[in-house]
């Protein structure tokens, strides 16, 4: 049986396992890479990349419908055929190149650990003296009686598709779910959402549950709130049976959130798991083994590209430098990609409340010139902040290109600005960016009685 | 395998729009209040209406 005795290995080759082999480079450090499945992980093979290029899809089509007023959809098998190629290419130059040219040795296949210092992988045994843990997630299934056998789709099926369906209940209010009703039904696809708590979206502001719904149902998306789904059974298609009746579609998607691959023998390694069943790790990413850090989705919190990204990026630092660097969580943004984004960073009001005396601000799309001009006046963006200070604590929004308007809000909340910060910086006009000055502002002054460049 | 169109055999007052928890006011997105109570987000049409819920409550 070989053994191996490396600085560092990093098990997991998705988003955080590269930016902790990137980092571990730059630090004149050779790792050893160890993957199973697809490399690039979850990502740019299942995740981001493709829902987000099958989505602009829809978007084009949509948009197309809306200003042409012809009745045309995208086809729906070559679509994702279209996606495949994006994935392909994208998966070669921003994984398979940069292996390439990175000074590492990979092993492929399921790592187990059988002490605190080492790992096997087939009839290898691989010592370290320090471990990055970066497995990511995997679909979250809830027990429904009949799920099983009458058979479901996860964002991987759903995704690649075998065949053309023409309608699509999906299971989960939650960011998947609503990305992917949007998708479907922009691709001709009948569409019901169904969620078991008051509103989609949950834990989001209140606006922006309210917001989604809204705008999945003027699309034509059925959405069933506070519902149990007590069965699923065989008809002509798959039926699912609900406290509140039932539905029959060709396919059903289950987006009840993901669960951190921790599938690893951690407990030979003595890493404790967390209340979300990820492992647990401090604010230094290191693990209850001083020697074994941990990064992404496999932590069990927010499961974001980016903040996978990162956290790779700083375990490694820490790993490797015995550095004591930190992420700041309140600054890490996140977005819906549904037409208009929905996107947030930072506090929610009541979370605040609870901290500070705040004020809380609003200021609707159909306000920003930009968003007449563009005939996209749906949404809203909305600021809390602390009343003294006049700190940023929070934005969230619902808007046209909210994604890119949201980066702006999380530098605002990293930097600890107050909306005099904002004020002061000069906005280009018109743009959807202006609206985040405007609803600084907006603390200010009444701004219906404003002029545009004001 | 027969392709369906969707079949919804669910009553539709099911899925109507939200209302305040307090007063039973439509929640719209101008106004609307979210507030922790337990381990439960609960949904309001403003703060005083959160106050009263939460009164009633204890």
């Amino acid at each position: 049986m070989a053994i191996i005795m490396k600085d560092l290995v990093i098990i997991g080759y998705g988003a955080a396992g590269f930016a902790s082999l990137i980092k571990a480079n730059e630090l004149g450090i050779k790792p050893i890479l160890i993957g199973e499945g697809p490399i690039g992980g979850t990502c740019v093979n299942v995740g981001c990349v493709p829902s987000k290029k099958m989505l602009n899809i829809g978007e084009v089509y949509y948009k197309s419908r809306k200003y042409i007023k012809h009745d045309i959809y995208p086809p729906f098998l070559d679509s994702f055929k279209e996606k495949d190629l994006l994935i392909s290419e994208l998966r070669k130059k921003k994984y398979e190149d940069v292996i390439s040219s990175s000074d590492v040795e990979i092993i492929e296949g399921k790592a187990h650990f059988i002490s605190p210092h080492e790992v096997k992988v087939g009839n290898q045994i691989i010592e370290g003296k320090k471990f990055i843990i970066a497995t990511g997630s995997s679909p979250k299934i809830p027990k429904i009686s009949g799920l099983d056998k009458v058979g479901y789709w996860t964002n991987n099926e759903a995704l690649s598709p075998d065949r053309k369906i023409d309608s699509l209940a999906i299971i989960g209010g939650g960011p998947l779910g609503l990305e992917f009703a949007q998708m479907y039904k922009r691709l001709g696809v009948d569409v019901i959402v169904f969620e078991a708590l008051p509103v989609l979206l949950y834990g989001w502001e209140p606006e922006i549950s309210l917001m989604a719904e809204k705008i999945l149902r003027s699309e034509g998306i059925e959405v069933v709130t506070n519902v149990k789904v007590n069965e699923i059974k065989k008809g002509d298609g798959k039926i699912i049976v609900t406290n509140k009746g039932e539905v029959e579609v060709d396919e059903i998607l289950v987006a009840t959130g993901r669960k951190p691959n921790v599938d690893l023998n951690l407990e030979n390694a003595k890493v404790e798991l967390n209340e979300n069943h990820g492992i647990k790790v401090d604010e230094e990413l290191r693990t209850s083994n001083k020697d074994i850090y941990a990064a992404g989705d496999v932590i069990g919190g927010k499961m974001l590209e980016a903040l996978a990204g990162k956290q790779g990026t700083i375990a490694a630092e820490n790993a490797i430098m015995d550095f004591h660097k930190k992420i700041d969580m309140l600054s890490v943004p996140q977005v819906v990609f549904l037409q208009p984004n929905i996107a947030n960073v930072g506090l929610t009001e009541s979370e605040a409340e609870k901290i500070y005396k705040i004020k809380t601000s609003k200021v609707m799309m159909e306000e920003i010139a930009k968003a007449n001009i563009i005939g996209e006046v749906e949404g809203f963006i909305k600021m809390v902040i602390e009343e003294e200070s006049k700190r940023i604590l929070g934005v969230h929004l619902v808007s046209e290109n909210g994604a890119e308007i949201i980066n702006e809000a999380a530098l605002a909340i990293k930097m600890k600005a107050n909306i005099d910060d904002i004020i002061d910086t000069i906005h280009v006009f018109p743009t959807m960016g202006e609206s985040f000055r405007i609803a600084a502002l907006s603390f200010k002054s009444d701004i219906k009685k404003m002029s545009c460049c004001i | 395998m027969m392709k369906l169109r969707m079949n919804l055999r669910i009553d539709k007052s099911e899925i109507e729009g939200k209302v305040c928890e307090n007063c039973g006011k439509p929640l719209t997105v101008e106004d609307v209040y979210a507030r922790k109570i337990g381990n439960e987000i609960h949904y309001f049409c403003c703060s005083h209406c959160a106050d009263a819920f939460e009164r009633k409550m204890k």
